[in-house]
């Protein structure tokens, strides 16, 4: 028992001290898990993944958190970063995230954005518009379609897109803005999904960036390089991120 | 379990025990000056003590993040002597977690130092006794059980920290993921099975602790004083 404690106490945290540390967006979790995990076995490398909205992990970065490189689901908050001095190179684009109304009831969901306002009795989850990038980009929707004053009341606020997708899969709320990537595959189910183009193509706009402060900069430049190789294209598809310019309007 | 659930449970436990024992030496002297002070100043410290028992973590973990982090004067303090500073950090967590288990190390031991007699201290003190021998023969002996209380309260409390965590630390594998915020990453994930798993554990263990605790101040209760 006493050589138990000791060896808790000796075993010091730097034990799991990873490689690399990559903060990024919710909607990255399915993409950069994978991507993660070839890369930790072709390299030898440990990396360890931190997840929660742009905005949170943004803030985060500007107080000190040790993270080596930033994935983003919008725009604003990584331009911030690179104005601010915190990204080291340039910012690279990975696609476009696309914004869906999802429901657990497939009969619930509406033919069109518009009919929600008939629908007073549902419950809408959306990740917190003020740091979360789809929810942002779904009060901008709802606002383009003179709805945000109508469903006002109808909303549940969830603190990233992840948690948004959980409130509706657990049937907590009836349906959820969300980003198809955090959808599980078995839900990505058409009659189950309204897409939602945009009309701005910077909003969700998925990009990355190795931050100045990283431990090892080549390694996460690395890692940044090794995410951009073709062979993942179709990965990245797969994971809801969208080559095309315009988030929606290109969904084959 | 994953490799990540070991990693956090070794992190929590390292974190209950670190918090654990800083605890146990900080709350000694002020629990004993606590149950010995009649002077005004005792409400103001009591007060102090207990303020995580009722502020949300939530303003504590913003000014511990604000006060720690690189642009706060103690985080930058640290940087300019060439040390890094605490927030994200597993040392930072610690001194969230000593500040927010307080009140559970304190209160415990100033009930028992309250119950515990004058006379044979003051009898040890007129034989020549110094403090320190007075301290470890008769305090230490006859308040056990507070101490063990006031321990194991502090340790089962910081497993159950989340909100601190996660504004000053959060949600780093291996650094910051303590099962907490590991549970709230699972569910996150919608990885439910692992959310439910690491859950199930921490009940049971919060569950033994107390019924462990309870079980212990009612012995001693019987035995006429908790000390």
């Amino acid at each position: 028992m006493k050589l138990w404690v000791l060896w808790l106490f000796f075993l010091s945290s730097s034990v799991w001290a990873a490689d690399l540390t990559i903060a990024a967006a919710s909607s990255y979790r399915p993409l950069l898990t994978e991507l993660a995990g070839e890369f930790e076995q072709r390299e030898k490398v440990a990396v360890r993944l931190v997840f929660g909205s742009s905005g949170k992990l943004a803030t985060q970065i500007q107080h000190g958190a040790p993270y080596d490189l930033y994935f983003s689901a919008d725009d604003s908050y990584i331009q911030h970063l690179q104005t601010s001095g915190y990204l080291s190179g340039e910012i690279i684009t990975d696609g476009y995230g696309q914004l869906v109304l999802w429901s657990a009831k497939a009969d619930l969901l509406p033919e069109s954005i518009e009919r929600l306002s008939e629908m007073k009795s549902v419950t809408l989850a959306i990740a917190q518009p003020r740091h979360a990038p789809f929810g942002k980009a779904a009060m901008r929707v709802l606002e383009n379609h003179q709805l945000a004053d109508a469903v006002e009341g109808q909303l549940v606020y969830a603190e990233n897109v992840a948690q948004a997708a959980q409130m509706a899969l657990s049937g907590a709320a009836d349906m959820a803005f969300v980003a198809v990537s955090v959808l599980p595959f078995e839900a990505r189910d058409d009659n189950q999904l309204l897409v939602l183009p945009l009309s701005d193509e910077r909003l969700l706009k998925q990009s990355h960036a190795v931050l100045r402060r990283a431990d090892d900069l080549n390694l996460a430049i690395q890692f940044s390089q090794f995410t951009q190789r073709e062979e993942f294209n179709p990965l990245k598809r797969k994971h809801g991120l969208m080559p095309g310019n315009r988030a929606g309007a290109s969904n084959e | 379990m994953s490799s990540t659930d070991w990693q956090a449970v070794v992190l929590t436990l390292q974190l209950g025990a670190y918090s654990t024992l800083i605890l146990l030496l900080l709350a000694t002297p002020i629990a004993w000056w606590l149950a010995n002070q009649r002077s005004w100043l005792a409400a103001p410290v009591q007060a102090i003590v207990a303020l995580p028992l009722v502020l949300p973590p939530t303003v504590l973990g913003f000014y511990l993040l604000i006060w720690l982090g690189p642009k706060g004067f103690i985080g930058s303090t640290l940087e300019s002597w060439g040390l890094n500073h605490l927030a994200f950090s597993f040392e930072g967590i610690l001194i969230g977690s000593v500040i927010y288990s307080l009140p559970f190390a304190v209160q415990p031991l100033v009930e028992s130092f309250r119950q515990l007699g004058k006379e044979q201290l003051d009898v040890a003190a007129t034989l020549g006794a110094g403090w320190w021998r007075r301290f470890w023969t008769i305090v230490l002996p006859s308040c056990q059980g507070g101490f063990l209380i006031a321990a194991t309260l502090s340790f089962a409390h910081t497993l159950g920290e989340f909100g601190v965590i996660l504004m000053l630390g959060g949600s780093i594998p291996g650094e910051t993921q303590v099962l907490s915020v590991l549970i709230y990453d699972h569910a996150e994930a919608m990885n439910y099975g692992a959310a439910e798993r690491l859950s199930l554990g921490l009940l049971l263990f919060a569950f033994t602790v107390l019924v462990s605790v309870y079980a212990w101040q009612k012995r001693a209760q019987r035995g006429g004083r908790l000390c």
